[in-house]
Parts: structure tokens; C-alpha cells; sequence
């Protein structure tokens, strides 16, 4: 785990892959900061930034703002993640391919373990990303189809939390009492 | 926990919860959902259960075999085959059980591959808790029964009205029982031996379709890709859509030569999986078939394989079935993944076939045999007994409560 003193800051730069297709020349990028509530420094790309239904409404209320946006229900990891799959979206909305779409975002999600999947659900739910939504959830309901309960419950990270009664109750509705076995 | 900075989703609004509930196809998946955690499962409603659905009876009201005094309905049922599983064991044993459920909200089990409830239930805990197993939803089916009503003694049924009047021979349905609400909701059957009938939601009579398609006898029927699909015995293929008010029908693939020897005994199933629609074309090689070959153990029963191509509309032959089990039942045909069953044999069809009946053993699986495509023969299952114990008797590790 890096810990928030190696790497406060991390940029797109470096990363940007495709030339922009933006014609008009020589129009420097602006530049968002975005703050996790780990207290780490996200540089990212205007462009990237609004694909954030969260962030763009930021500036929308304030429009003059040159402040880091805070989002305090964010942390570094999975804000990270968000970040690298909307940057792929961004150039996929400049040229559009479903195939490589397709084919991107399985890949961005097989090599994800599924603590990142379940903690960047709420991320994304919380920066109002939809496509990033719609294809985490379907990956969960993938990953959990046909798995026992506890299996449910290792995967989410909860705790089963019923009382003995509710756990009494619980099984009540999970249990099949044949047809046609005699009484005693 | 190490995720203490991030919300825990046993907290978060039930919003997400409901996302990733929307998109678990089977009932099992969300009972198994709702039973994570108390926050859970009082966001998430209990999954409903399969309504009744009551059809109308007669099919065709001018059959002359028809006991007038008859009286009542047809009550479409859904049936589920199920994979059990011990948790935290090694898989080495799968329990597969069909279910159906009752009024009462009790279930019915079934013969996996046919359409009668188990006998020799005592072998079994009197109730069967899903929070014990890993359970697996591997299939749906659905049958359609006749339900007497009206003052009993009712009349009694004879061959020739059962034949063709009250049993249905196969059902495809045109959305799962979930969606019922959609007024597209329509079922297509197989009456009378081999007669087609479609029924939609809130009509009072069936439309047959008999004037349009005199003369062919219809073997099988499925739903795949917003279509009805059904076979004749000659290998016609049709489709009827039933988005359209007047089911427009489509010639899909000619009538192909037979397989195997002779007219009877050759049977076609359709079996859909994911998108692709199969044909399964069960047929007996010898005029002598009945008699067994050199060796003793090995029937003269052969099968073939057919994949839909929709671009040549027309059936395409496959090599075998490679790394894929299909289970072929009573209306209730289903392929799974070997590896998924990976003490079974892969490549192989398993299949019920009178010429294994009265082996002297019951339960569920005695009247089934296996086809390899490997060597191209069949045999009785209870010759592989890991394959065998699949059905029955039921596993050790199964739960007794006092």
C-alpha cells in the first residue's frame, strides 16, 4: 500500500495516449484538483474532472472556483481507479468504438479484486459516474451469481449481524418443507 | 477492517443495493442477497414467488374426444433445477434436484429429468435449508397440467382424451414468470401428439395454429432471442413472433432427411442456451435396436447436435459438445459447463430413454443413460456411479434437524 508521503500528488499526463482531437491548437488543458479524504492530491484533465456529474456541479454553483474540490466521501485507491476508467471513457467518447470499448472496460474490471469493485460502487455512485456505475454493478452480480451467503457476505466485507431470533426468522424463508411427506 | 475510511456498505443507501439486486436473474441470488446482513434484508423485499397462472381448457373444444362433463383448467407451472452443494467443502459431490412450488408454499420435489414428484422421500431431512448449501439455479422449465374442477366424481379420462385433449407434451414461454406483468406474456404448446397452440396474456381461448400448418407433427418448441422456435418429426423449423397480434410464422430450416434407421423412435429436442438455439436429434441406429450389441452394456441409441446459424438460416452440425454436459429431460433440457461438474464426464448427453427402465434399482437417474461423443455410444448411467450420484441417493452431507 503506498502510503500518502510517497505520492501526494498523481497526474494524467504522462498517460495521455491518443493526440486530442480537439483542433483548436495550443489550448493548454486546465488542470482540476480533486481531494480524497485520505488527504491526497488528484490532478486530473478538465475533461476527465467533468465526467464527475459531483464535480462538474461544483463548478456550475461556482463557477469562478480555482479551489481543490474536496470530496470527503472519497478515498485515494478507489478515486484513483474512477479516475483511469474515465480517462479510457474520454477517448472512447472522441472515437467511438464499441468493440475496444467493450473490450477495455471487461479488462479494467477482470484484473480488479473485488474489495476494489465493492469500494468504487460507492465512488462512483457519489461523483454520479453512470456508465462506471452500470458496469460495476453488472461485474458484482456476476462475481456473486450462484454463491452461498457467506460467500455474499466475505465479498461486501459485512459481518452477519442477525440476532438468534433473526437468523431463526431468516431461515424460516429460506427453507423448503417438501409436499407429500407424511407427518408424524 | 482496513477500510475503515470508506462507508460500509452495510450502510449505504439501499439505492446501490437495489442496482445490483435488478440485475441477479434468480430468485435464489436475491434470497441470497437479503440474507447478508439486518440492514440488507430489510431493504430488500422478498423476492415474489412465481404466481399461479390459470390457462384456458379445453385447447380445442370440437375435439371429438373430448368428454363434454369435463370441466376445468390448465395451470401453467414453473419448475427450477437446482445444484446443491456442501459450503466450504471440497465440491466433490453435486446434488442436483428439480423443485416446484406448491400453493401451500411448500415445494414439490422432482425427478431432475422428469415431470413426477420423488418418491422415497423418507431418505431425506424433512426440510431443506438453502442457507446450508451453496445453491445453483441451473435451469427453468415449465409444464402444463390440467386442474379438474367442478363436482367430483368427475369423468373419468380415458387414452384417447388424455392423448389428446389434457396432456401437453412441451411449453415455451416468451418471459420468465417475474415479468409476468408485461401483457406480451404469451405461451406456446404442444398438444394433441404434436399440434402447435398459443396462448397471451388475457385471452380467452387458444389460437391453434393448425390451418396454417396442417399435416406437420411438432416435436419440440423454445423461446430464444424474442422468438418461438418449434421443430417437426421431418426436421421443418419455424418461427412465430409473438410480438406480432396475428403470430406471424417463418419458415427458419427445411425438412432434412432422417437420421438412423426407420420412422419411429427418432426424437428432436430444442434447447436454448445463452443466445444460440440447439437442435438435438436423438435417433437409434439399427432396425434392431432394441437388442443389445456385442457388448452387453452399450445401447445402439445415437445422437447429433445442431447449432441455429442465423446468417444460412438453416441447422449446423456440431463436433460433439467438447468441454459442455447436456442434460436432456422431460421438458426440462439443460447444457452446464463440465468443469462446473468436474467428476462428471464432459462431452456427453444424458438423457432418459425407456430402454433403461425396469433396471431393477429407482430414484431419480435409473432410467437415464449417458452418450458419449468420444466413442459415439451410449450406456446406462448407473454404470459411471460418480455420474449416478448426481440424482440420487441424496448426499450424506445433507442436513437432518430434529
Amino acid at each position: 500500500m503506498s502510503s500518502s508521503t510517497d505520492s501526494p500528488t498523481l497526474t494524467t499526463e504522462t498517460t495521455q495516449l491518443s493526440p486530442q482531437p480537439d483542433t483548436e491548437t495550443a489550448k493548454p488543458t486546465k488542470k482540476i484538483t480533486l481531494k480524497s479524504s485520505d488527504n491526497q492530491i488528484f490532478e486530473v484533465e478538465e475533461s476527465v474532472a467533468m465526467e464527475f456529474a459531483t464535480v462538474k456541479s461544483f463548478f456550475e454553483d461556482s463557477p469562478s472556483s480555482t479551489d481543490i474540490v474536496p470530496l470527503p466521501n472519497v478515498t485515494a485507491k478507489p478515486l484513483s481507479q474512477v479516475i483511469e476508467f474515465c480517462k479510457e471513457q474520454i477517448k472512447f467518447k472522441a472515437n467511438p468504438d464499441e468493440a475496444q470499448k467493450k473490450k477495455y472496460n471487461a479488462e479494467f474490471l477482470t484484473e480488479k479484486s473485488d474489495k476494489d469493485l465493492v469500494d468504487m460502487i460507492p465512488v462512483a455512485n457519489y461523483l454520479e459516474i453512470k456508465d462506471l456505475l452500470d458496469v460495476l454493478n453488472q461485474a458484482v452480480a456476476d462475481r456473486i451469481e450462484n454463491k452461498s451467503v457467506e460467500y455474499v457476505r466475505n465479498f461486501f466485507g459485512i459481518d452477519n449481524d442477525f440476532t438468534a431470533e433473526e437468523e431463526a426468522a431468516l431461515r424460516r424463508e429460506h427453507a423448503w418443507a417438501y409436499e407429500g411427506v407424511d407427518e408424524d | 477492517m482496513d477500510s475503515t475510511s470508506q462507508p460500509l456498505w452495510s450502510s449505504l443507501p439501499s439505492d446501490l443495493l437495489f442496482n445490483i439486486a435488478n440485475i441477479l436473474d434468480t430468485r435464489i441470488d436475491l434470497l441470497s442477497l437479503r440474507a447478508v446482513c439486518n440492514s440488507w434484508r430489510s431493504s430488500l423485499p422478498l423476492p415474489p414467488k412465481a404466481p399461479l397462472l390459470k390457462l384456458p381448457f379445453p385447447i380445442d373444444p370440437n375435439n371429438p374426444n373430448l368428454n363434454s362433463n369435463r370441466h376445468g383448467h390448465f395451470a401453467l407451472i414453473e419448475s427450477f433445477s437446482f445444484s446443491l452443494e456442501p459450503i466450504n467443502r471440497d465440491p466433490k459431490r453435486t446434488w442436483l434436484i428439480k423443485i416446484q412450488e406448491s400453493e401451500s408454499g411448500n415445494v414439490i420435489l422432482k425427478d431432475p429429468l422428469a415431470r413426477y414428484p420423488l418418491a422415497g422421500l423418507d431418505h431425506l431431512p424433512k426440510v431443506l435449508n438453502l442457507l446450508d448449501y451453496r445453491v445453483k439455479e441451473i435451469s427453468k422449465g415449465y409444464y402444463v397440467e390440467f386442474v379438474e374442477q367442478g363436482k367430483a366424481p368427475y369423468p373419468s379420462i380415458f387414452v384417447n382424451e388424455m392423448k389428446s385433449c389434457i396432456s401437453i407434451k412441451q411449453v415455451a414461454v416468451s418471459s420468465s414468470f417475474d415479468k409476468i406483468g408485461d401483457d406480451g406474456f404469451v405461451v406456446l404448446v404442444i398438444y394433441n401428439g404434436g399440434k402447435l397452440a398459443l396462448w397471451r396474456m388475457g385471452d380467452e381461448k387458444w389460437s391453434t395454429m393448425n390451418d396454417i400448418l396442417e399435416g406437420y407433427v411438432y416435436d419440440s418448441v423454445a423461446y430464444s432471442n424474442g422468438k418461438f422456435f418449434a421443430i417437426a418429426v421431418n426436421g421443418l423449423t419455424i418461427s412465430i413472433d409473438p410480438a406480432k397480434a396475428s403470430f406471424e410464422i417463418m419458415e427458419v430450416a427445411p425438412a432434412k432427411p432422417r437420421s438412423g434407421f426407420g420412422h419411429g423412435d427418432t426424437f428432436k429436442y430444442l434447447v436454448k442456451w445463452f443466445s444460440d438455439l440447439f437442435l438435438i436429434e436423438k435417433y437409434h441406429e439399427d432396425l434392431f435396436y432394441w437388442s443389445e450389441s456385442d457388448d452387453e452394456d452399450d445401447y445402439h441409441i445415437k445422437f447429433k447436435i445442431y447449432k441455429m446459424n442465423d446468417e444460412v438460416c438453416d441447422w449446423v452440425e456440431m463436433d460433439g459438445l467438447k468441454d459442455v454436459i447436456l442434460f436432456l429431460g422431460d421438458a426440462c433440457s439443460f447444457f452446464v459447463w463440465a468443469k462446473d461438474f468436474a467428476w462428471w464426464k464432459g462431452n456427453c448427453i444424458c438423457f432418459l430413454d425407456y430402454l433403461f427402465m425396469g433396471s431393477g434399482s429407482d430414484g431419480p437417474g435409473s432410467e437415464a443413460g449417458i452418450f458419449d461423443f468420444e466413442d459415439g455410444i451410449s450406456r446406462r448411467l448407473s454404470k459411471f456411479s460418480s455420474c449416478s450420484k448426481l440424482f440420487w441417493p441424496p448426499p450424506s452431507w445433507l442436513k437432518h434437524y430434529s
